[in-house]
């Protein structure tokens, strides 16, 4: 579905991506995990062609894309950021329905998408119709993901979806996501630096160190086959809760 | 309101270019005013022209410039101005001789009035008889003397650098306008001031003018400088201002100029009761203070009050379509960042005066056009400034979200960084729309009416009266155009920009 080859970014002396080549299945989720800097958001934004990498492409589908084919793929793919990313001067229904009605699409099917997408990320109508700034961090997110799905998109890439969250509301939302992607069928990319939280939406993980990838399998080669000490190490950073008070 | 400035910019041509019209000028001293408006009434007493004035054009240069490229067709002079300053020519020419010499221009002098305005150099009466001055010969001995001169004689060649070099004085004088001198000597503040024959304030302030022991001032006999051509386009005017040739003494200019400048009475009444007692041997007009709210909306107030709002309006509507298109150029390129905004910010340092006397001989016309294009070049930077930061402050991940979402280049312009910016862009628009009223005002000084014409003339008479007239309506026109402003914010922008969320970073 969507693939990486050879590509490598550098800005100045730091190299954010070293060449790699890297496959993402499709109709399955993979989760992009590593520190600050490891070059995740700089992957998932190769793949939007919103950064353009020194050497190598980036494929849809096959194609290479490329600077005449940019939008036409952008409008098959969905795209989340950390609170939403939304614009302040529309208001939720204007920022989910804002491409649709760029591309004259019919506003009877807007109208049915916006209510079948309402439905499906539990947000009221009357909800739609305010600003962003009059929502909170948890229906801004929802807000997002609406128009990242309006086109109905075969991808979905969400960079840090739920990091802006508080832990109940984030919670929460890892519960729908995952139903909503097991729904839809998707090809979805998820960047996160939450190992709990990628083992629970992914099918496979990617681990990334200084722009180069260490492990690519499941949770279980993660923990039983790891390619490095230091994907056992990535994992273990995880703290759990200390056991006195786990009672 | 961009239908408003549609008509408006289609109109302007219209108002620049009326035909069959004879337009009068004068110079911005009391008595230029008073001798303009004479000549305008006689004008329009003939019936024969449609007769427009411009009362209190700049300085020689601009009203000789403005009359030479056709913007007026005739304005009372002085013989001596025309030969020294104009034609650069023999100091004691006879009107003959002018005549000769102003030919090949197609200008012509005519209609003497019957009185000279010389000018002297006066002081104090006190402080002469104290220091044993009495002509201008005597002022060597005293080094210590402050001269404060009028700008324009300072720079004449038949002004202060040939006068200094004539007598061998030793002063350097401070550049000061007319219309303050007298004030400025009564107080003290200056000794010597240049001054003119028929000014009624060297009376009022007990000053004595100093022989001119060397005849070094040559005659200056008030005449009308016209066109050649208007004798033929507007006979019957001509027949008319013919008879003017002798009918004003210097007793009775004088006796004018008091009406005005001492006892505030307009221009165009000493000009009516002078046209209407013209066959009896007109007297001192009686001194009677206009009320000052009659002052304030009388007269002309609504037909300047449009004027400033053309001028204002017109060159703001330019500056928007310039100044929109160049922020956006600058905020998207930096190659042209890096030059666009120097350059708008280098336009606003020229001094408003210089760029509209630099814009008579560049555009041939005096008045609306050259401060139009003023007014547009000093409203550009706030424009081109504030759309270009607008633009650039808009977060990087909003930026990118419009990107992700496969919007073109053009569609993000417009359905998001636009928006985004409005509220910069539009404050950017007040600030230029609340300086041009401001700036508006000078436009006066070319001919080009306003709120500043009052303002010219208050200056220039030292009416502080008239001057007030002029200032406030055009403080209250700022105030105004700063709370419609106000309006338009709530109307234009976005309910979701509101509040103090504004900018918050996604």
């Amino acid at each position: 579905m969507i693939a990486l080859e050879n590509v490598s970014k550098t800005y100045g002396n730091h190299v954010a991506l070293a060449p790699l080549t890297l496959h993402f299945p499709a109709r399955q989720t993979t989760a992009l995990i590593g520190e600050s800097g490891s070059g995740k958001s700089t992957l998932l934004r190769l793949l939007l062609g919103l950064i353009v990498p020194d050497s190598g492409t980036a494929l849809f589908d096959g194609v290479a894309l490329d600077h005449s084919n940019r939008d036409e793929i952008r409008h098959r793919v969905g795209y989340v950021i950390q609170d939403g990313g939304l614009f302040p001067h529309l208001t939720a229904e204007a920022n989910v329905t804002l491409l649709a009605r760029h591309l004259r699409r019919d506003p009877e099917w807007v109208g049915g998408r916006v209510a079948a997408l309402a439905e499906l990320v539990h947000l009221s109508l009357a909800t739609l119709r305010h600003y962003p700034r009059q929502l909170s961090g948890g229906q801004r997110q929802r807000v997002g993901l609406m128009r990242a799905l309006m086109l109905d998109p075969d991808v979905l890439l969400l960079d840090e979806p739920l990091g802006a969250l508080d832990p109940v509301t984030r919670f929460g939302l890892q519960q729908e996501l995952k139903t909503i992607f097991a729904t839809l069928g998707k090809t979805v990319v998820l960047v996160t630096h939450d190992v709990g939280e990628a083992a629970y939406f992914s099918d496979s993980l990617v681990l990334l160190r200084g722009g180069k990838v260490v492990q690519q399998g499941s949770v279980d080669d993660f923990l039983e086959r790891p390619a490095d000490p230091y994907v056992t190490q990535f994992v273990r950073a995880q703290r759990g809760l200390p056991p006195e008070t786990a009672h | 309101m961009i239908r408003v400035l549609a008509i408006l910019i289609a109109t302007l041509p219209a108002l620049c270019f009326a035909q069959d019209t004879l337009t009068i000028g004068s110079k911005r001293f009391t008595e230029s005013y008073v001798l303009g408006a004479i000549i305008t009434q006689v004008a329009r007493d003939a019936g024969e022209a449609k007769v427009v004035y411009r009362p209190g054009l700049g300085n020689t240069g601009i009203v000789f410039a403005a009359l030479r490229n056709g913007a007026i067709d005739l304005y009372p002079e002085y013989t001596g101005t025309i030969a020294l300053e104009l034609l650069k020519g023999k100091a004691q020419p006879t009107i003959d001789d002018l005549k000769r010499a102003l030919a090949p221009l197609a200008l012509g002098v005519a209609v003497p009035f019957g009185f000279s305005d010389n000018y002297a150099l006066a002081m104090s009466a006190q402080k002469a008889a104290a220091l044993g001055i009495r002509s201008i010969s005597d002022l060597a001995a005293h080094p210590d003397l402050k001269f404060g001169l009028s700008q324009e004689f300072m720079n004449r060649r038949d002004g202060w650098p040939a006068l200094k070099a004539a007598y061998h004085l030793p002063f350097s004088p401070a550049g000061l306008d007319h219309g303050l001198a007298y004030a400025a000597v009564a107080a003290g503040d200056v000794d010597v001031i240049d001054s003119y024959s028929t000014d009624p304030q060297i009376e009022k302030y007990h000053l004595r003018v100093l022989a001119d022991d060397r005849h070094f001032f040559p005659s200056y006999d008030a005449v009308l400088l016209y066109r050649l051509n208007v004798p033929r386009r507007f006979p019957k005017t001509w027949a008319a201002l013919q008879k003017l040739a002798g009918s004003i003494d210097a007793q009775q200019m004088i006796a004018m100029n008091a009406a005005a400048e001492l006892h505030g009475q307009s221009f165009e009444k000493i000009a009516a009761s002078f046209v209407r007692t013209r066959e009896h041997h007109a007297t001192a007009p009686t001194p009677r203070r206009t009320p000052f709210l009659t002052l304030l909306f009388g007269g002309n107030f609504w037909q300047l009050t449009l004027q400033h709002l053309m001028l204002v309006f017109v060159s703001l509507a330019l500056s928007i379509a310039i100044g929109m298109p160049l922020g956006i150029w600058a905020a998207k390129s930096p190659m042209a960042g890096r030059w666009v905004l120097p350059a708008a910010g280098v336009l606003q340092t020229i001094p408003a005066l210089a760029l509209l006397a630099f814009l008579i001989p560049v555009t041939h016309r005096i008045g609306t056009v050259p401060a139009v294009i003023a007014l547009f070049l000093y409203a550009l930077l706030p424009i081109v400034r504030n759309t270009c930061t607008g633009l650039a402050d808009i977060a990087p991940s909003l930026q990118e979200s419009a990107r992700a979402l496969g919007l073109p280049a053009a569609a993000r312009l417009r359905l998001i960084e636009l928006p985004l910016a409005a509220r910069s862009i539009l404050a950017g628009i007040k600030t230029s729309a609340v300086i041009n009223v401001g700036t508006a005002t000078i436009a006066a000084f070319i001919g080009a009416g306003g709120y500043g014409e009052r303002i010219a003339a208050g200056l220039a008479v030292n009416d502080n009266r008239m001057l007030l007239a002029g200032a406030i309506p055009a403080a209250v026109m700022a105030l105004v155009v700063q709370g419609v402003f106000g309006l338009l914010d709530r109307w234009l922008i976005s309910e979701g920009l509101r509040a103090d969320t504004v900018g918050e970073k996604a």
